[in-house]
């Protein structure tokens, strides 16, 4: 029985935090609108109680290159899945690890070198 | 060195030395075209890179022919191997000398797109060598990333980008059903290694068989769709349309002759002992495949619709035999699948590599816009029918003697009926190749008979494909030599 | 997983998994529903959790979780505003069947085999797979590293706007 759950000890502080954050915000929720007075007017929905009313939706369209950020975003973060596995082992395997990684992260900096020499990464 | 399991690695980097020597080069293609501005390089100089990393490659794997040996028993090193890397490097070779005017003219990202061509290569050269799951299943993706992208490199062609959105969406469902059919398979047995499955599955029932059988079905699906075998190969009329014709090209050669190298490696090893549980399967994708393929290939109007059918059809062919393969028949019949897919490619490239110069000239794609063809550039007109005759199988060319060999080999596995099946498929697909053909030759150009000529790598090229087209038609032994040895070090 | 602590565990997670996921396509908005499927991207990483896959759990909170809904929302908030509601979908019956059909199969094939898994004693799996990759797998490593590369150079050329083409421009 001990070993069984020997993995799982390691995460009763994930479940615990997890626990407590809910309990915190979802009190936190109630509170708030069992306390909190409410009105219903009309007035209350509009952008600005007083002053200009907005011609259009406030909300547009962001250009397309923003998506570049999103997906340089998950090729980094699938790389930095790889380097959890390695970081946990490097001492049992030792130096060739550690020129392993090297290789590894020297591949994807030349991908970090032509994203910034294709101005993928300027803010325009 | 050994791995902290106590197991011994064989880390003889030798053996992957034509895989890195093009990956080092594909890399150094996309870096030097990115600084081509601040080094003040022509633009030959990523074309030149690109031709002098895939001679050193090619120069490399001829080295390593007779070798036979692991790489840390992720990658074996054999004839087969040599077989295929020497065939996908030169296929790659061929293309880039064919068609670089092509690609300069009408292709976005000319640097990137050499270096992706170069990726791809890996990739299928991976895919041939790999001797276990894992290695196998990244190879394929490093071959459908680069050729996703290098389908959309088409310069002002809308349908370029709806290509590539399809075959990516499409790829992405064939990748994960083939990674949870390859899950099943380690599931059942436990291992990744070829040899290691092999020998689980034939040590006897595992009392796992529907999730063996699930696996199967999820793999044929997943390779079958790279295969564009019916019903997977919705993707491949449109992907073929919107690519650049060089990435068409290399879509109807390198990656089927890919997949069809993991078809025999995987069927012919660690899946021969369940061979009655796919062939059935197999056998009936083989028959769709031929059937739908050189039908719905008589009513196209545009040649690179046309051509990816006829590719379709021929993949039927090629699955036929490896159905063949699961009766025992296993080196006969990969031989003769590696004889017909090495003559394929060839009369393939030279069908592509005409029409690209077609397109450089004219612009257009359709075929009624080969009118005439024989008039205003008969040399071009008759390799375009030399072409098309080896696909259908006309005698003295090369197309006969593999598709001989091919049928025959399946005919002795004892499948009658696929062969019979076949014969008429065969006998379909002269009528819309003909088709071509009578444009060419019995029609009058519609913009007048004025001639115009290749460019000096364009008749080189397709000069050199042609005479191995007839060479190989009438003495086929080396090829059938080369072949033979191939499927001889795997069996 | 035979402690009744983590058989509660397992059957809350799916619970919250198979509850969220109805509410993806129960919400009217769009990103109601992306937050909906975060939500249950969360109760999958705690499904491998209590079934002993603590590294795809962190992958899976890492990866999908983590950036993969945020290339949701990124693509939400790129379209027109037109499409910001979960539409309708004609496809309401096939999609349903199949999804039917699946699950009936995928739960005949869980429950009519006899699955054998790892005698497990251990307390994390991070490190075997570190192991692996490093040593049994160590190719299969570098390649990725190889493909994560072409994956970015891709993605950049795709997204980016030549100078040459004058009608990619805003607003595609």
């Amino acid at each position: 029985m001990e070993s069984e759950t020997a993995l799982y000890v390691n995460y009763l502080p994930v479940l615990l935090g997890g626990v407590v954050g809910f309990i915190l915000v979802f009190t936190a929720l109630i509170g708030a609108r069992l306390l909190a007075p409410f009105s219903e007017e009309n007035q209350k929905s509009t952008t600005y109680e007083c002053g200009m009313l907005p011609i259009r939706r406030a909300s547009t369209n962001i250009g397309m290159r923003f998506y570049l950020y999103a997906i340089l975003f998950i090729v980094f973060d699938v790389e930095v899945i790889f380097i959890f596995p390695w970081a946990m082992s490097f001492l049992n395997v030792g130096v060739f690890a550690y020129w392993l990684m090297v290789l590894f992260i020297g591949v994807l900096a030349l991908s970090l070198g032509y994203a910034w020499k294709k101005g993928a990464l300027q803010w325009r | 060195m050994t791995d902290i399991f106590g197991q011994t690695l064989n880390l003889n980097y030798v053996l992957l030395l034509p895989e890195i020597v093009l990956l080092i080069f594909s890399m150094l293609v996309i870096g030097i075209d990115a600084f081509k501005r601040q080094l003040n390089i022509s633009g030959n100089v990523p074309v030149g890179l690109a031709l002098a990393g895939l001679v050193v490659a090619l120069t490399l794997s001829i080295l390593q022919v007779n070798m036979d040996e692991d790489f840390a028993r992720l990658i074996q090193v054999d004839s087969f191997t040599s077989f295929f890397r020497i065939l996908f490097i030169a296929i790659t070779l061929v293309l880039i000398v064919g068609s670089h005017e092509y690609i300069e003219k009408s292709v976005s990202h000319v640097g990137e797109f050499y270096g992706l061509l170069l990726l791809a290569t890996v990739g299928a050269m991976l895919m041939a060598s790999a001797r276990e799951l894992l290695t196998a299943y990244l190879a394929i993706e490093l071959l459908s990333f680069s050729l996703y992208i290098a389908v959309s490199l088409a310069r002002s062609d809308r349908r370029s980008g709806e290509a590539s959105l399809k075959y990516v969406l499409l790829g992405g469902v064939a990748s994960a059903s083939l990674l949870y059919g390859l899950s099943m398979i380690y599931g059942v047995t436990g291992a990744t290694q070829y040899h290691e499955i092999s020998a689980v599955l034939s040590a006897g029932d595992t009392g796992l068989t529907t999730p063996l059988l699930l696996g199967l079905v999820l793999i044929i699906v997943g390779l079958g769709f790279k295969a564009s075998a019916v019903p997977f190969h919705m993707w491949t009329p449109d992907a073929y349309e919107g690519a650049p014709i060089p990435v068409t090209a290399f879509l109807s050669a390198t990656s089927k002759a890919a997949t069809i190298a993991l078809f025999l490696r995987w069927f012919g090893g660690p899946l021969l002992p369940i061979a009655s549980d796919w062939q059935f399967i197999l056998s009936g994708v083989a028959v769709a495949t031929m059937v739908v393929g050189n039908l719905v290939a008589l009513q196209q109007v545009n040649i690179k619709r046309l051509l990816a059918y006829s590719s379709i059809g021929q993949m039927g062919y090629m699955l036929m035999a490896i159905v063949a393969v699961g009766s025992g028949f296993g080196s006969d019949a990969t031989s003769a699948v590696l004889v017909h897919l090495a003559g394929y490619i060839i009369t393939n490239l030279l069908v592509f590599i005409s029409v690209t110069h077609f397109f450089n000239q004219t612009g257009q794609e359709e075929i009624t816009s080969f009118k005439g063809l024989a008039q205003s550039n008969p040399y071009l007109a008759l390799m375009i029918t030399a072409g098309l005759f080896s696909l259908a199988g006309m005698p003295l060319l090369v197309g006969f003697f593999t598709k001989f060999i091919l049928f025959q080999a399946v005919v002795s596995a004892g499948h009658l009926g696929l062969v019979t099946v076949a014969v008429v498929a065969s006998t379909v697909s002269l009528y819309y190749y003909l088709m071509v053909v009578r444009q060419m030759y019995l029609y009058e150009p519609e913009d007048g008979t004025e001639q115009w000529r290749l460019s000096l790598t364009g008749y080189v090229t397709t000069l050199a494909l042609f005479v191995s087209l007839v060479v190989f038609g009438l003495w086929g032994t080396p090829l059938y030599a080369a072949a033979d040895a191939a499927a001889a070090g795997m069996f | 997983m035979d402690s009744p602590g983590i058989v509660i565990g397992f059957y809350m997670m799916a619970g919250l998994v198979l509850g969220s996921g109805t509410l993806v396509f129960l919400a009217r908005n769009l990103l109601h529903a992306l937050a909906f499927l975060v939500i249950s991207f969360l109760g999958m990483a705690g499904l491998f959790l209590t079934l002993s896959a603590d590294f795809i759990a962190m992958a899976q909170i890492l990866i999908y979780a983590g950036s993969i809904s945020v290339l949701m929302v990124f693509a939400v908030m790129l379209t027109p505003l037109a499409s910001r509601d979960n539409g309708n979908t004609i496809y309401v019956l096939p999609g349903l069947l199949a999804a039917g059909g699946i699950a009936t199969f995928v739960g005949f094939l869980a429950l009519d085999t006899s699955w054998s898994g790892p005698a497990t004693d251990f307390t994390t799996t991070i490190d075997l797979i570190g192991n692996l990759l490093l040593g049994k797998y160590v190719l299969a490593f570098e390649i990725a590293s190889v493909l994560l590369l072409f994956a970015l150079i891709g993605a950049i050329m795709l997204v980016q706007i030549s100078p040459s083409d004058p009608e990619e421009g805003e607003g595609r």
